[in-house]
């Protein structure tokens, strides 16, 4: 098992080279020249070619990939070129909000997305699972941004229930443990921010899960249904177990793998593909800091971001492959 | 002596689209304590769905019954969802055709069987994970697995199908059951193994004075098995009487041409095995009269107009036939 994840890890490496080079090569190739962005449409030549040489921007492309990757191994993205701040601190800054709103989504879609499942599984062919399945189907085709867009008009501009935008309210932030609110606010005891930041979160949250909530959904009730015809299931209920134990203990335990796999992939996209959410609802997390980087041409921050967005999924990807061996006693890593 | 389990005019329909598929159609039998009942047919004839039956493991809908199944007196079909699971697993037992598929793939075989136990303690007392424990380790003793304290950590996956099938025995006897159905229990295995583990039911319903419905179409393990058999047919029992009276002298025409189809190895002359014309009839369209008229070389008038019910005759043996063969003298039905 540990020789199993060791060799995973070191796979990581390839994955990430091709990562950084694929982003870097279309950052520089297709993008405006960051020099003149910087110095607006009226700079003089001169200007614009002692910022190119200011930012390494005059050396030949593969020196300047070479000292970008012999940075970024040492966890140093480069300055942004416009707020001339780091980027890896910036990134850090940002990363809690991130993962909070992606682990907030990935848990009310899986909480609501298996619950569905399941149930519409176990009364197949009910108005429960019409329902469900055509919620499924919707939730499945409605662009984020649309849905983020009609949450905040109907919950935040009419009936006002909750905020539209940010993390917080002003001068409400915690104390800075782990840099998820929710968490931080509760270690603290602080449950007025704790309360806050909830609010804060719902919309956002909802919207970013809901196309996972209906992917978790439609794959449970098909594993579900395929599980609960197994002859072990007649075998749970000829000893006496109730319902609830058969379907809950006995069937969805040999249902999670395809589940959780699910789970895992969607999970990995959230953390970096929470772009439109974030911009929607202007949370300040990296999803909406590489929409900024790249409106403004900031290459390395572009870059940084997408490779940091690259390790997160890589890394996700090997957490279920290492829980598939937690659910199946007949699947052994080795 | 009262019947342990006695079933009364069992029908189980099942009802699929405006088809309804008479699945098992009139069965009536009744086993006494300790005792052990053969139910035999083939394929179709309604003996699993019997079985299934009795438990109500059987999804419904589709599924519809009908008639009397009386466990020491309390009607199974008419009793509380709660009131079957308190039976399952504890009174009555069942082990299956299929070893390889019957057991949860992710849970360890010990916790599987323990489970059982614990979910039948419902007369306070708590018996305790421990306890539950060691209880699937003695009745995998019993079973004859050997390192029982060992196996019983594995996985269903790191065992074979009769080491299975011995697993599905204990956790079938772990609660003391009064009745065992075995449904087929040895038709997936090795003919090596079939052996040993009929001998394994045969000894531990013994010890446990448990009874047994044995399910199969094998007539030699009728006759090593069973004291009573009931033969089926179409979704109705034809024949029922002591197995050595029904083998010795069968009434109805299908038991004996069962037993005339039986390959013997001291027959004199090469002789062509005896088969019985014809095919099963159609669940889904039943004739009216005896469905087993059609195939039958006994046949007059009266059997395509009406179904011969379960009679007695000869003192004790029970057929469903206006002509039964083979009689000392006595009642017709």
């Amino acid at each position: 098992m540990a020789k199993y994840i060791v060799r995973r890890i070191l796979l990581l490496f390839p994955v990430l080279f091709g990562v950084s080079l694929a982003t870097f090569m279309v950052m520089h190739l297709f993008t405006t020249d960051p020099a003149e962005i910087i110095l607006g449409q009226h700079a003089t030549t001169e200007r614009v070619a002692a910022l190119r040489e200011e930012l390494g921007l005059n050396k030949p492309i593969y020196v300047q990939y070479a000292d970008y990757l012999s940075d970024a191994v040492r966890g140093d993205f480069g300055k942004s070129v416009i707020t001339k701040t780091s980027i890896s601190d910036e990134l850090m800054k940002r990363f809690p909000a991130t993962l909070e709103l992606a682990l907030a989504a990935i848990f009310i879609a899986s909480v609501a997305g298996i619950t569905a499942g399941v149930i519409s599984a176990v009364k197949q062919n009910s108005i429960f699972d019409y329902g469900s399945m055509v919620a499924a189907l919707m939730g499945v085709s409605m662009p984020i941004f649309w849905l983020g867009l009609m949450m905040i008009i109907v919950f935040s501009v009419t009936l006002g229930w909750l905020p539209s935008s940010g993390r917080i309210s002003i001068g409400m932030t915690p104390e800075h443990l782990t840099g998820l609110y929710l968490l931080d606010s509760l270690i603290t005891g602080d449950m007025e921010a704790f309360s806050d930041a909830l609010k804060h979160l719902i919309l956002p949250a909802v919207a970013l899960g809901s196309y996972s909530t209906a992917i978790i959904a439609r794959m449970t009730r098909a594993t579900m249904l395929e599980t609960i015809r197994q002859d072990y299931i007649r075998t749970a209920r000829a000893k006496g177990l109730s319902e609830k134990v058969v379907i809950i203990k006995h069937a969805l335990r040999n249902a999670l793998i395809p589940i959780v796999t699910v789970i895992g992939l969607q999970m990995g996209s959230l953390l970096g593909g929470a772009v439109l959410t974030e911009t929607v609802f202007s949370w300040p997390g990296i999803g909406s800091y590489v929409v900024e980087g790249i409106m403004a041409s900031d290459y390395p921050r572009v870059q940084g971001a997408v490779l940091l967005i690259g390790t997160i999924f890589v890394l996700v990807n090997l957490v279920v492959d290492i829980l598939y061996s937690v659910l199946d006693p007949r699947i052994q890593h080795s | 002596m009262t019947a342990l389990l006695e079933i009364k005019n069992l029908q189980t329909h099942f009802h699929i689209g405006k088809r309804v598929i008479k699945a098992v159609d009139g069965v009536t039998l009744s086993v006494q304590p300790g005792e052990t009942l053969a139910i035999v047919g083939e394929s179709g004839c309604g003996k699993s769905v019997t079985a299934m039956s009795i438990m109500r493991l059987l999804p419904s809908p589709p599924a519809k019954h009908s008639g009397q199944v009386l466990f020491e007196g309390r009607d199974i079909l008419n009793m509380s969802m709660e009131d079957v699971q308190n039976i399952r697993g504890k009174e009555i037992s069942m082990i299956f055709q299929e070893p390889m598929t019957s057991l949860n793939p992710a849970y360890k075989i010990g916790d599987q069987i323990a489970e059982t136990v614990r979910v039948h303690d419902r007369d306070g007392g708590k018996v305790s994970k421990k306890a539950a424990w060691d209880r699937a380790v003695e009745m995998l003793e019993k079973v004859g697995i050997p390192g029982a304290a060992q196996r019983a950590r594995q996985y269903p996956h790191q065992m074979s199908g009769g080491m299975r099938q011995r697993v599905m025995i204990a956790m079938a006897l772990a609660c003391n059951p009064k009745l065992l159905l075995a449904d087929e229990p040895t038709t997936a295995l090795d003919v090596t193994i079939q052996a040993q583990i009929l001998d394994l039911i045969r000894e531990l319903a013994q010890e446990f004075n448990t009874a047994l419905v044995l399910i199969t179409h094998d007539l030699g393990v009728v006759a090593e098995m069973a004291q009573k058999m009931a033969v089926m047919y179409a979704g109705r029992v034809v024949e029922q009487g002591a197995v050595t009276d029904v083998f010795a002298r069968p009434h109805h025409p299908y038991t004996a041409g069962l037993l005339d189809s039986i390959p013997r190895l001291d027959g004199m002359k090469k002789q062509r095995l005896h088969t019985i014309e014809g095919m099963v009839p159609d669940l889904a369209h039943l004739p009216q009269g005896c469905t087993f008229a059609d195939r039958c070389e006994y046949r007059q008038a009266l059997c395509g107009q009406k179904k011969p019910e379960l009679g007695t005759v000869d003192g004790g043996r029970q057929v469903a036939c206006y002509y039964p063969l083979n009689l000392t003298g006595g009642d017709q039905p």
